[in-house]
């Protein structure tokens, strides 16, 4: 019985020390890495400025011509399908697609934003082991939107595919000649 | 008037203070709106693309809105000519997001921002 609540202390005590907690890594932080995380986070508190002001013109940018595509070229091109008879379908679905992971993508950035701030925002000399931790997890949210970025440029590319497909179809059949 | 006393008086009390309590009222009601509209503000995403704001100074004039006319008709008939004028719209547009390698996580990579790196015993010793 004792032996239990010696180990149950034991492992609070393991809970509460100062670990970094990354998603999957736990990355232990000795003291010399604090003091370093002391030494040089004002410096990368300036760094990850820029980096945060280059993102967020990177997001307005990116949903700015994401935006275009889906309601100017694929949504019109969907509906003209539709209204020739043709099998649009799988353009349809890859557009319902490629606008639910947009939403991913600007949740996903939203997160990563708000994290990016919370460090920058955050007295680092007095919390280096908040900062590390804080730090880490805006690097998984800035990975998770690029995974989101990814998959958008697949469903671009898939689009793409589908279309070049539809047009060779629609053409042989009212030709009667491959394009 | 009312004929009670009692009842004459505390009217009398309530429309001596009715502008002041016209005032708070209407500063209560101002400050809910502000706090509503703030909360929507932040909780919607707007506050991060608002690039009025003076941590995003740098990059404010980079910023623009993209005015290119982009007409592709949701109606018509679908011949060669259409099918090549959106190829061409397409690949125009997407070759502006799928060749841009923007969100790189290099840039908050242990390399690249040297967290853990001691970099006081990078500096070279003065020549004796």
């Amino acid at each position: 019985m004792t032996k239990a609540i010696v180990a149950t202390i034991l492992l609070m005590l393991i809970a509460v020390s100062p670990l970094a907690h990354a998603e999957d890594v736990q990355v232990v932080l000795t003291d010399q890495d604090i003091a370093l995380i002391r030494t040089n986070c004002v410096g990368v508190q300036s760094s990850m400025q820029r980096v945060h002001s280059s993102d967020a013109l990177a997001r307005y940018n990116l949903a700015q011509q994401y935006n275009i595509i889906s309601t100017k070229l694929m949504a019109p091109m969907n509906s003209r399908v539709s209204l020739n008879k043709l099998n649009g379908v799988a353009m349809t679905q890859t557009t319902v697609d490629f606008d639910e992971t947009v939403s991913e993508f600007k949740l996903m950035y939203q997160q990563y934003e708000e994290t990016t701030s919370r460090a920058l925002k955050m007295n680092c000399k007095d919390q280096p082991v908040s900062f590390y931790d804080t730090l880490v997890m805006a690097r998984s949210q800035k990975a998770a939107v690029r995974d989101a970025i990814n998959r958008i440029n697949i469903l671009l590319q898939q689009y793409d595919t589908q279309f070049d497909q539809l047009r060779a179809q629609a053409l042989q059949k009212t030709t009667g000649v491959t394009p | 008037m009312s004929d009670d006393p009692k009842l004459a008086a505390e009217l009398s009390r309530w429309s001596q203070h009715r502008f002041v309590m016209l005032i708070v009222g209407v500063i209560c009601i101002a400050l809910f709106l502000v706090s509503a509209a703030l909360s929507l503000y932040n909780n919607s995403g707007a506050s991060q693309l608002d690039f009025s704001s003076p941590t995003y100074q740098d990059i404010r004039k980079q910023a623009r809105r993209d005015t290119t006319q982009v007409d592709f008709s949701a109606t018509g008939t679908l011949d060669k000519a259409a099918y090549d004028q959106f190829k061409k719209m397409y690949t125009e547009r997407t070759g502006k997001v799928v060749n841009v390698n923007s969100f790189d996580e290099k840039a908050l990579s242990e390399e690249s921002l040297q967290l853990l790196v001691d970099h006081s015993t990078d500096q070279s010793v003065p020549a004796q």
